[in-house]
């Protein structure tokens, strides 16, 4: 699966196409004092924000050459983010509309009037969506969050912050998790609308993926039952184990935008340093070796996750290589470039901010670090 | 901090200031070593510098020679985010390079960033628990933590064992790395907190602007 089909070749040349107009609004974003009310307008963002919609849900699928494209297999997606992020730029395209995270556990956990709900807003027009789990406390230990939703007379009341939230400060709604009760099965998922006075939204300043991130504060929100997310499924598939295994194909996308970002950066330094340097050429072929490297252990993990959804260690595995790749690269080509190439070169000095944040999306390395010991223990005899 | 049993040295107090107080207190003091109203430049002319002294200042130096600024002839390198932390970064166009970085006060400066970065760290690891253990007494973070202070013991020697006239190029290139790992390394036990502006990830990111700026440039390809 390393060589793409030609179905998937379409859709990766259809966005290397478009992909280019990102890098100037990135960098209108990444230089804006406060980039989080800056969005700007590019037709790549604005059609990826009604795609990744479940079939039954979707209505206006991608149509490139007579190919139909819904961007809900992880490979598709793969396939999508990294060009997308090589070509253009993983920062604009977390900060973009649409359902990339959310959308993922409303399709897992959502009966069919609430995956309605949901989607039909979304694809209604552009718009932002979050998935809110990471608390001030930590975010890796997602079983000891502090929200709570507590039953009230017309359904619940949902108490607590969330910080580092995917579009917090520009969504109309997402999906909360919140304690209902101890231990994982308490903690459950729901559809929440920010305009209620008593829920506040704001941005976060960060170095990297600046304009992307927010906070948010819930104070007696009300939550209606129907919003509370696997009324249909039996407790442990509700409950926290029961959605895990929404992550693994975003753990793909995560490293997807970090093989992408390492490309840019790679072909940016190969574009910028002069022909005559063998030397420091011979040090971007070294690197561009990895990358392939990378790239196809995350396709790996895409098709993967799309034979069998519970597939945690090949995600986590992509990711971890991708996070740590990301930082290589940008920080080779800066090295390569230097001196001052952090500030000659400021789109560079832009993917290496963002480089880290790859490491923290969907579960930091020593998170990932766990699946996969996980997987290696449970076939390795001489470890159990 | 883990000390090295050692000799004072001449550039333990600015090394102090970056680890006590962080980056604009260290660049203050590192630009003050050179006289009052003069900048340190780096190798190809570049200045990293709190903004009320790039505003002051009238001469920058670099390898020992001092040149009148121009003013005309700056390219102001200012970014965004180095704006919000109170610094300028500008371009002068020196005339010559110079022929070695000589020059260590960068890396002292950098080590105690990383010192600096390293306490934040500590500090932020002990607040936080997974179950009922602080975050700070997994083997894993403790394993992290131990191996940068290991490579800032191994810098620290490496600067302090370093020739009069200061280390060779070589020595400092592979100083400013190592010293970036470092920062990375314990970037990543910060989390995401290490990605907020106003947060530890800041002093990294002025160590790596500083290391862009001030550390020796690869050979050209002539000399390769
Ligand atoms: C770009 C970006 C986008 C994000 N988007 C979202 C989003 O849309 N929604 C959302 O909910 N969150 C989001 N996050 C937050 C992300 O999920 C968290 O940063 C992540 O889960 C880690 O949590 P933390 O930052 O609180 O770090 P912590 O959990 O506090 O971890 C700090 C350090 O301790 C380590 N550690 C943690 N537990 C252990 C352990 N048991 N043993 C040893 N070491 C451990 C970690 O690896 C890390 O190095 C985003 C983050 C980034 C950077």
């Amino acid at each position: 699966m390393t060589r793409l089909e030609h179905r998937l070749r379409v859709l990766q040349q259809y966005v290397r196409d478009e992909a280019p107009a990102l890098r100037a609004a990135a960098q209108e974003l990444d230089g804006h004092p406060d980039g989080s009310t800056l969005y700007p307008q590019v037709p790549l963002l604005d059609r990826l924000a009604t795609l990744q919609i479940p079939r039954r849900y979707a209505q206006d699928p991608l149509v490139i050459e007579g190919h139909e494209y819904f961007l809900t297999s992880a490979v598709e997606r793969v396939v999508f983010h990294e060009e997308a992020s090589a070509h253009g730029d993983a920062a604009l395209l977390l900060s973009a509309p649409g359902s990339l995270t959310a959308g993922m556990l409303v399709a897992a956990l959502g009966d069919d009037a609430q995956q309605r709900m949901f989607f039909d807003r979304v694809r209604a027009r552009p718009t932002w969506t979050f998935l809110a789990m990471t608390e001030p406390q930590g975010g890796s230990d997602a079983a000891n969050l502090r929200t709570t939703l507590t039953p009230c007379d017309d359904g619940f009341r949902l108490n607590g912050t969330k910080r580092f939230i995917g579009n917090a400060h520009r969504a109309p709604l997402g999906v909360v998790t919140a304690r209902t009760g101890p231990g994982p099965l308490g903690i459950r998922c729901a559809i929440v609308d920010t305009s209620h006075p008593t829920c506040s939204a704001g941005p976060l300043a960060t170095l990297g993926m600046r304009g992307a991130l927010g906070t948010l504060d819930f104070r007696d929100v009300p939550v209606p039952e129907a919003h509370l997310l696997g009324r249909h499924l039996s407790p442990t598939r509700r409950g926290m184990w029961g959605w895990l295994h929404a992550f693994n194909p975003l753990r793909c996308v995560a490293a997807a935008m970090g093989v992408g970002i390492a490309r840019a950066a790679h072909s940016y330094a190969r574009q910028h340093l002069p022909q005559r340097h063998d030397a420091l050429r011979r040090r971007l072929d070294t690197l561009g070796a990895r990358i392939r490297g990378v790239q196809s252990l995350t396709r790996h993990a895409a098709t993967a996750v799309d034979a069998d959804p519970a597939n945690a260690h090949l995600p986590a595995a992509a990711k971890t290589a991708a996070a740590g790749l990301a930082v290589e690269a940008t920080s080779t080509a800066l090295r390569l470039l230097g001196p001052a190439a952090r500030l000659e070169h400021p789109l560079l000095d832009k993917w290496a901010r963002d480089a880290f944040g790859i490491e923290c999306m969907e579960g930091t390395s020593h998170v990932q670090a766990m699946t996969v010991f996980s997987a290696l223990a449970r076939t390795d005899t001489a470890l159990r | 901090m883990l000390p090295l049993p050692a000799e004072p040295h001449p550039r333990l107090p600015l090394r102090d200031t970056a680890r006590c107080e962080g980056p604009r207190s260290a660049l203050l003091a590192f630009h003050r070593q050179a006289g009052p109203h003069t900048l340190v430049c780096g190798p190809a002319g570049h200045v990293l510098a709190p903004q009320e002294l790039v505003a002051d200042a009238t001469q920058v130096t670099m390898a020992g020679r001092t040149s009148a600024r121009v003013p005309a002839r700056e390219r102001d390198l200012t970014s965004a985010l180095l704006a919000r932390l109170g610094l300028a970064a500008f371009h002068f166009p020196h005339p010559q390079h110079a022929d070695r970085c000589a020059d260590d006060a960068v890396l002292w400066l950098r080590l105690g960033l990383t010192q600096h970065l390293m306490g934040a760290v500590l500090a932020h690891l002990g607040e936080r628990t997974v179950g009922d253990t602080a975050l700070l007494r997994q083997p894993t973070t403790k394993s992290a933590l131990a191996e940068v202070a290991v490579a800032l013991l191994e810098a620290e020697s490496g600067l302090r064992d370093a020739a009069a006239d200061g280390p060779d190029d070589t020595t400092l290139r592979l100083l400013h790395r190592q010293l970036t790992t470092s920062d990375e390394a314990l970037l990543k036990l910060l989390g995401a907190n290490g990605l907020t502006a106003a947060g530890p990830g800041a002093t990294a990111y002025v160590s790596q602007v500083l290391a862009d700026l001030y550390a020796p440039p690869l050979p050209s390809p002539e000399a390769a």
